[in-house]
């Protein structure tokens, strides 16, 4: 199917013109601008969208109905505005709108960029679980979710936190706009795209069917800003209405492994060993910040060398130096404006200086980042009943369609016990649509 | 109905069936994209080959519209292809949306309750997270910080750390302004110093010629690092690691050193060892992961340097030219190549171009290549592939068939390049499958190569394309060396292999080896000669110096530097600079000989000599126009005249003396010499040698009116002390000279060749190498009146292939041609006639004399009347015949005219009357021709009547000279000093008059201006008419003599009257030269 679409996008493939005909070359052109009304539909669309969401979240519970909504988001922002403006690449332009005061960032894009979060902050992370386009991708995709260990996931999940910092000081530099340069899902969108891309996509395609979620959750980092939103959002999912009788069904259905099981009473040694952990990990938390600031120095040359005036001034010098023979077409219609090659390179070189800074910057955010992670799983907060990760938890609601009690609420069935035993092994097969003789639905 | 219509397995059927059809679209776009024929229209193969045609014949009307056609049909059928792609991919994907629809809605309706298994008890998950989860952030904390070193090692900063070089060589180049503009196939050479200088210098690999022997004199034998005896310094080489070899140039030595990190180049004093300067190489682009031995290092190969700047390549592909205060002239980088020993070639310079030999991966990899690079600019001249695998050996820069040639020996060919374009030239199959390491050597037309795991060969690099077959002239299988280059000393080639056993080969013959020596330790560095004697330095720092002989290798003496020593030795002046791991050294003395001293580098008068062509003209004035050739035939410019057939065109020339006082003067010459005075105008030339010291050789140029010396000057033999096989009688001085008016040429035994102008400074001077020859070379420089200069070099065995004549300009030395001779070696001398149509350069040899075109060196004719002779006398040219012998040959009176093998049409007649000479030339009158043996018999034979032979004379003496004829009398000189002249008549030989000089000679006598010079073994005597009679012949004789220095412009206004050819065949041949037809040749002869 890949290698279909990527035959399909290979006309992205440039050949001459034809030579032996008067053929009017087109003349590029700068595309008509949306209007007013376009985005206003668009933040309208998005309002309600969220709206919506958390609505079928919070009060519906209703994982029907956020499927709906998913596959109307993937088809609205998905492939009819094909994926842009998005609020993980709108992260972006905001960055860049802080960083350069001549950038002025669209209206529509703040709005994409801060209205997912206020709703985060709000309702949690509707937003993820059925109004994105990409996490709609993979939701759909998602056929049989394995379940990771949660140390694997935790430690993944930090690759967006970088991966946020990256993309602001790339954005904020104008040396790229990372999110959007590596979207696997938008040569989908678009249907085009060049080959990598493509080929990206289709491998973040295929893991979803067997990883709930990959991009979201390790990867996304506007994810990443409304993970730690979605932690201290005012509402947050319930998954039983009422008293949750430990089935253990949630957990095992929830393919993000947002789902955490109560927890045991612990051992004195291991209470110990769990109080000496955070001790240390206070202890070494700057430590490793500052380590990490060091190695963001040590980076900031490979960063710098991801910027478009660097790897210009790197082309002029691997041209100067006989390392390359062929001239790109950058480099060609650079040395056509005959500005000096010393220009570029004195560019480039203040390019250079201002990632020695950012580059450390980098590195402390990572530093901070892993730091936290590490004080974070040794603390140890009890539970005692199964609880929805705030910051993991997308909202996507298989779990109340799984919940007995949230069935039993439901008046598809009449008791837990027809669905679990008593010990917890459950049975039978899940009543899917409310019996005739149901009582109605009362509030949730 | 409702819930069977929406039944499951009606949901999983339609889930099932647009998985199918996606599946089926999927796979029609891709049958359609594999049954394509091309990726875009232009590729179509049809429209590929219209194009072709199109170009090939651009006016094809019709063939344009039939183009334009296909153009139009293969663009309207690439799109609809592209439709058909794209609506199938956004069927399939709504297929696929269709069959997750299905398939969730399928699972939907048939879920099943998840099983959860009992959890066991232990630590609960978040203990689990607890303790995992720090492993985990540890290997994600390792993974982002291997990250960013892969990052780092990859993306290393490409510029510069200060940008100010950047913009100083950005500037400097334009500075260059024209230079910059100029078309990448011209080369700018700025002001390199003389070819002379750059070959007393020691400034690549190995020497100038890349043979590791030295022209340098006192280079010390012994040395105590203890007392420090004959130790003029050691410096620590407390720098980075490097194998290279050092390089000197005038006061500088050169090293290189690096690792990883950085890599640098350092600058020593030559005089005290003290580092002057010591560069990092600056905007070094990343060196990734460089393949290297740990024993090659980063920094193995050897530098370069033209004299202005030393150029330094290393093992990641940094290729940097640094001038000699230390600045940074510019930079390259080759990238990292595929080389699982590292890069170890060294640097070769040439005239101004740099040569990389850039071996890598594997033969059929593509990625070997020669550069060139400009040399002051760093511009890639060109760059060729090279069909050969990996390799560490460095390429040779010689002059061969007519042009200069880079030489690179690889796995599995031997190449031959053009440094103008570098085009292959020719190949030779060698060192297969070898890691070539050993680098080739160059000898008087002979290339050794040759790698431990395949043969080293002897191949004679002439021809074109794969000359495998004729050009291997000996092969052997045993000694090969793996690392060592081969040395050629004297007549062996000596190997040394990694494990010290030192072989030594006949270099001609090849064959079994003559001997071997075990020296007992390892050997990397390369063996190196120097007065006569080898250098060798062990791995372990062990020295043997000895000398070679036929029996075997005799140790002059063995010395130890007390480390670890892989590279080469440098030899300067009375020193010997050695880069040990440690340690730089320096042996040898303070008192060096002026006559070598590098202080002197700058005098041309005592041009170097080392076996590299050096036709580069000097700084010097510009030569005056050529002579008009009228002033040829007046002078006296090469052996027995301009067409060396002995005839005079003087008429007043004395026959001889009584006493000694009636000499005009007498010069002591204070060098032996068998070779023979040349005349122009008040200059005499010719050349001695002392034969107790090879190293120097000297042209004295005297006033022929005075015999005043004007000047005399000296010049370095480019084998140094080693001694050179002549004769006694032939001596290190036998070749007579050649002059065209402007520039004085001599040419000695060991193959130098120089051109002197007429106030004694060296002109260009290069060698032909040192010849095959039992009695050294003693065949004499032939000059024509357009100034080309002609040498006949025969040598070796007919079948070694070696002889050739060889022709160069002579204002510059440029090679003109070479046209290969099936002779064995030869004594005899080129002569130059016109035919009337064109000049021919005529040459005997063993079995054949042959006419040449001189234009172009192509052979035109030839006649076998020479078999089985060791020629000796030249051909005598006269009157359109030319009359040739030898002893134990006939003498052949031949026709000039036809093409081609002539021995049956031209020979006008043959006599096989037995004791002709083998050394003295004939001399052909009107009449006759006179046959002078070595014994002295004097044989006449009638020339008109089939050389019939009239009678014979016997003198009783040796006889060396030639003899010469002016007017109806010939001038025999004996070897004890007496002069005969006779009158030869039909009957009889009419004896006219005997004088006596006392003195040996071997020398023929010349004549001009009516004088007579005759050179003995100590002096040179001048015998004429007195002054006042002189006078009467407005010769130019009597005026005052020319002080030295004059220049040749005065000269040239005082030359005398340009006299007018009396011989109507002269005639003929100055209507030649000046381009007449020869219906302007017949008018004249009306």
């Amino acid at each position: 199917m890949a290698l279909s679409l990527m035959i399909a996008s290979a006309h992205a493939e440039v050949f001459p013109v034809p030579t032996f005909r008067d053929h009017a070359i087109p003349t590029p052109s700068v595309p008509d601008v949306d209007g007013y009304v376009l985005p206003i539909i668009d933040i309208a669309i998005l309002v309600a969208a969220l709206s919506l969401a958390s609505y079928f979240t919070l009060v519906l519970r209703s994982r029907r109905y956020l499927l709906l909504l998913t596959l109307a988001s993937l088809a609205y922002f998905g492939f009819y505005r094909q994926g842009c403006v998005c609020p993980i690449g709108a992260t972006q332009n905001v960055a860049l709108g802080f960083a350069d005061a001549n950038y002025v960032v669209p209206v529509t894009t703040v709005a994409f960029f801060t209205l997912p979060l206020i709703f985060t902050l709000i309702f949690g992370r509707t937003f993820c679980g059925s109004v994105c386009p990409l996490g709609a991708m993979q939701e759909l995709v998602a056929i049989r979710s394995m379940t990771l260990p949660r140390w694997l996931e935790h430690s993944l999940g930090l690759v967006a936190y970088i991966y946020l910092g990256a993309a602001v000081i790339f954005a904020a530099t104008r040396t790229g706009f990372l999110i959007c340069r590596y979207d696997p899902f938008v040569s989908f969108f678009r249907m085009d795209g060049n080959n990598g891309l493509l080929v990206w996509g289709s491998i973040m395609m295929a893991l979803a069917m067997v990883v709930g979620r990959p991009y979201c959750r390790f990867l996304c980092p506007y994810g990443a800003i409304l993970r730690v939103l979605g932690a201290v959002s005012k509402y947050k999912l319930s998954i039983p209405p009422d008293t949750c009788i430990n089935c253990q069904l949630c957990e095992d259905v929830c393919p993000y492994g947002a789902i955490h099981p109560p927890t045991s009473e612990q051992e004195s040694e291991s209470r110990k060993r769990g109080k000496l952990q955070l001790k240390w990990s206070l202890v070494l938390a700057p430590l490793i910040i500052a380590l990490f600031g060091a190695l963001g120095w040590f980076a900031s040359i490979s960063l710098a060398n991801f910027h478009p005036t660097v790897r210009l001034a790197n082309q002029l010098q691997l041209e100067e130096l006989g390392v390359t023979e062929d001239y790109t077409e950058e480099s060609e219609a650079f040395r056509n404006t005959g500005v000096p090659i010393a220009e570029q390179q004195d560019a480039a070189d203040k390019i250079h200086h201002q990632f020695r800074t950012l580059g450390i910057w980098l590195g402390l955010w990572t530093g901070l980042v892993l730091a936290t992670k590490i004080v974070y799983i040794s603390v140890r907060i009890p539970r005692y009943d199964y609880q929805a990760d705030r910051s993991g938890c997308v909202s996507c609601g298989r779990c109340y369609w799984y919940c007995p009690v949230e069935k039993q609420r439901l008046g598809l069935i009449d008791d837990v016990s027809e669905l679990v035993q008593i010990d917890g092994a459950p049975r039978g097969t899940l009543p899917s649509s409310k019996p005739a003789n149901a009582p109605q639905e009362t509030s949730a | 109905m409702r819930n069977k219509f929406f039944s499951y397995r009606a949901v999983l059927s339609a889930a099932i069936i647009s998985g199918c059809f996606s599946l089926l679209v999927g796979s029609l776009i891709v049958i359609d994209f594999v049954n394509r024929e091309a990726d875009t229209p232009v590729d179509t193969p049809q429209y590929v080959a219209l194009r072709q045609q199109w170009i090939d014949d651009p006016t094809n009307v019709a063939l344009e519209e039939e183009i334009r056609d296909l153009d139009l049909k293969l663009r309207k059928k690439y799109f609809r292809n592209r439709d058909f792609s794209r609506r199938g991919a956004i069927i399939m994907l709504y297929g696929i949306l269709a069959t997750l629809l299905f398939g969730k809605w399928a699972a939907d309706l048939k879920r099943l309750i998840p099983s959860p298994t009992v959890k066991p008890p232990g630590p609960d998950e978040d203990e689990k997270l607890s303790r995992h989860g720090l492993i985990a952030l540890a290997a994600l904390a390792a993974g982002i910080v291997l990250v960013v070193v892969v990052m780092r090692q990859k993306d290393e900063r490409l510029l510069p750390t200060t940008l100010t070089h950047a913009r100083s060589t950005t500037e400097s180049e334009s500075d260059l302004g024209t230079a910059a503009a100029i078309p990448s196939s011209r080369v700018v050479v700025d002001d390199i110093p003389a070819p002379e200088v750059y070959a007393r210098s020691w400034p690549r690999f190995r020497g100038p010629d890349g043979s590791g022997r030295s022209i340098h004199r006192q280079i010390p034998t012994h040395w105590d690092l203890e007392s420090g005896e004959h130790v003029l310094w050691r410096t620590d080489l407390d720098l980075l690691p490097g194998n290279g070899s050092p390089i000197v140039f005038g006061e500088q030595v050169f090293l290189s050193g690096a690792d990883k990190a950085s890599c640098e180049v350092y600058c020593f004093d030559l005089s005290t060892g003290q580092l002057v300067w010591r560069r990092e190489v600056e905007g070094r682009p990343a060196s990734g992961d460089v393949e290297l031995f740990a024993d090659t290092g980063f920094a193995a190969s050897t530098q370069a340097t033209d004299g202005r700047r030393v150029y330094s390549i290393f093992a990641d592909g940094t290729l940097v030219a640094f001038d000699f205060e230390g600045v940074q002239v510019w930079l390259k980088s080759l990238g990292v190549p595929q080389n699982s020993y590292g890069h170890a070639s060294s640097l070769a310079v040439d005239q101004g171009q740099l040569y990389v030999q850039w071996d890598q991966g594997d033969e059929d990899d593509d990625l070997s290549k020669l550069y060139c690079f400009d040399g002051p600019t760093g511009d890639l001249v060109w760059d060729t592939p090279r069909p050969v695998s990996k390799s560490w050996t460095t390429p040779l820069v010689v002059e061969l068939d007519s042009r200069r040639q880079v030489i690179c020996i690889a796995d599995p060919w031997a190449i031959g390049y053009a440094v103008t374009d570098g085009a292959e030239i020719w190949r030779v199959r060698c060192m297969e499958g070898t890691d070539g390491g050993a680098s080739p050597v160059y000898e008087n037309g002979l290339v050794f190569a040759g790698n431990d795991g395949d043969d080293l060969i002897a191949f004679q690099p002439t021809g074109s394309g794969d000359i495998t077959e004729e050009a291997v002239r000996w092969r052997t299988d045993w000694g090969i060396p793996n690392i060592c280059s081969p040395l050629v000393f004297q007549e062996w080639l000596l190997l040394v292999d990694s494990f010290g056993m030192l072989t030594c080969y006949d270099k001609v013959a090849g064959g079994e080896a003559l001997w071997e020596h075990d020296l007992g330790t390892e050997f990397s560095s390369s063996p190196s000669s120097a007065e006569g004697r080898v250098y060798l330095f062990g791995d372990g720092g062990q020295v043997v110096i000895g000398t070679p002989a036929a029996e075997g290798f005799e140790i002059v003496s063995e010395q130890d530097l007390g480390e670890r020593c892989v590279a080469s030795p440098a030899f300067q002046p009375g020193r010997i600079i050695v880069r040990g791991v440690d340690h730089l050294f320096c042996f040898g003395t303070e008192t060096v000989d002026e006559a070598v001293n590098p202080d002197q580098a700058g005098d041309d008068s005592r041009g170097g000599g080392a076996s590299v062509a050096m036709a580069a003209p000097l700084d010097v004035a510009p030569l005056p126009d050529l002579p008009p050739p009228e002033t040829f035939q007046t002078n006296w410019p090469s052996f027995r005249g301009l067409e060396g057939n002995g005839i005079s065109e003087a008429d007043q020339v004395v026959d001889g003396w009584d006493t000694l006082d009636e000499a005009l003067w007498k010069t002591v010459i204070d060098l032996p010499g068998a070779n023979s005075p040349i005349v122009w105008d008040d200059r005499l030339f010719l050349t001695g040698a002392d034969p107790d010291q090879p190293a120097v050789r000297s042209v004295f140029c005297l006033s022929s009116a005075t015999g005043e010396l004007l000047w005399k000057t000296s010049i370095p033999s480019s084998t140094g002390d080693q001694v050179v096989k002549t004769s006694e009688a032939t001596g290190l001085a036998a070749p007579t000279m050649a002059t065209d008016g402007r520039l004085a040429y001599a040419i000695f035994p060991n193959g130098d060749l120089v051109a002197l102008t007429f106030d004694g400074h060296v002109r260009w001077q290069k060698t032909l190498g040192l010849p095959e020859n039992h009695y050294g070379h003693a065949s004499s420089l032939a000059i024509a009146t357009n100034g080309v200069l002609v040498v006949q070099w025969d040598q070796g065995r007919a079948k070694d292939k070696l002889s050739k004549l060889v022709a160069f300009d002579g204002a510059t030395g440029e090679l003109k041609w070479e046209a290969a001779r099936d002779v064995p070696e030869s004594w005899c001398s080129p002569v130059i006639i016109s035919d009337g149509e064109k000049m021919q350069v005529i040459a005997a040899g063993d079995p054949f004399v042959a006419g040449y075109d001189l234009e172009n060196g192509d052979e035109i004719w030839r006649v076998d009347c020479l078999k089985n002779a060791e020629v000796g006398p030249t051909p005598v040219y006269n009157e359109n015949e030319l009359f040739v012998t030898n002893d134990g040959a006939d003498l052949s009176c031949i026709r000039l005219g036809g093409l081609g093998d002539v021995t049956e049409s031209n020979i006008v007649w043959s006599s096989d009357w037995g004791g002709f000479p083998d050394i003295c030339s004939l001399l052909a009158t009107p009449d006759f021709v006179l046959s002078l043996d070595s014994y002295g018999l004097l044989s006449c034979f009638d020339r008109r009547e089939g050389g019939e032979p009239l009678w014979e004379e016997d003198f009783l003496t040796d006889f060396n000279a030639s003899p010469i004829l002016v007017g109806d009398r010939a001038y025999l000189l004996g070897m004890d000093g007496d002069l005969y002249v006779i009158k030869p008549e039909r009957e009889k030989c009419v004896r006219v008059r005997t004088s006596k000089l006392n003195e040996t000679c071997v020398a023929s006598p010349a004549v001009s201006q009516n004088r007579l010079f005759i050179r003995t073994a100590k002096h040179l005597y001048s015998f004429g008419m007195k002054a006042d009679k002189a006078s009467s012949t407005q010769r130019h004789n009597s005026r005052e003599p020319i002080p030295p220095g004059a220049n040749h412009a005065d000269q040239s206004l005082q030359a005398p009257p340009v006299a007018q050819p009396k011989s109507r065949f002269l005639a003929s041949r100055l209507r030649s030269e000046r381009g007449e037809t020869s219906a302007a040749k017949i008018s004249s002869d009306e």
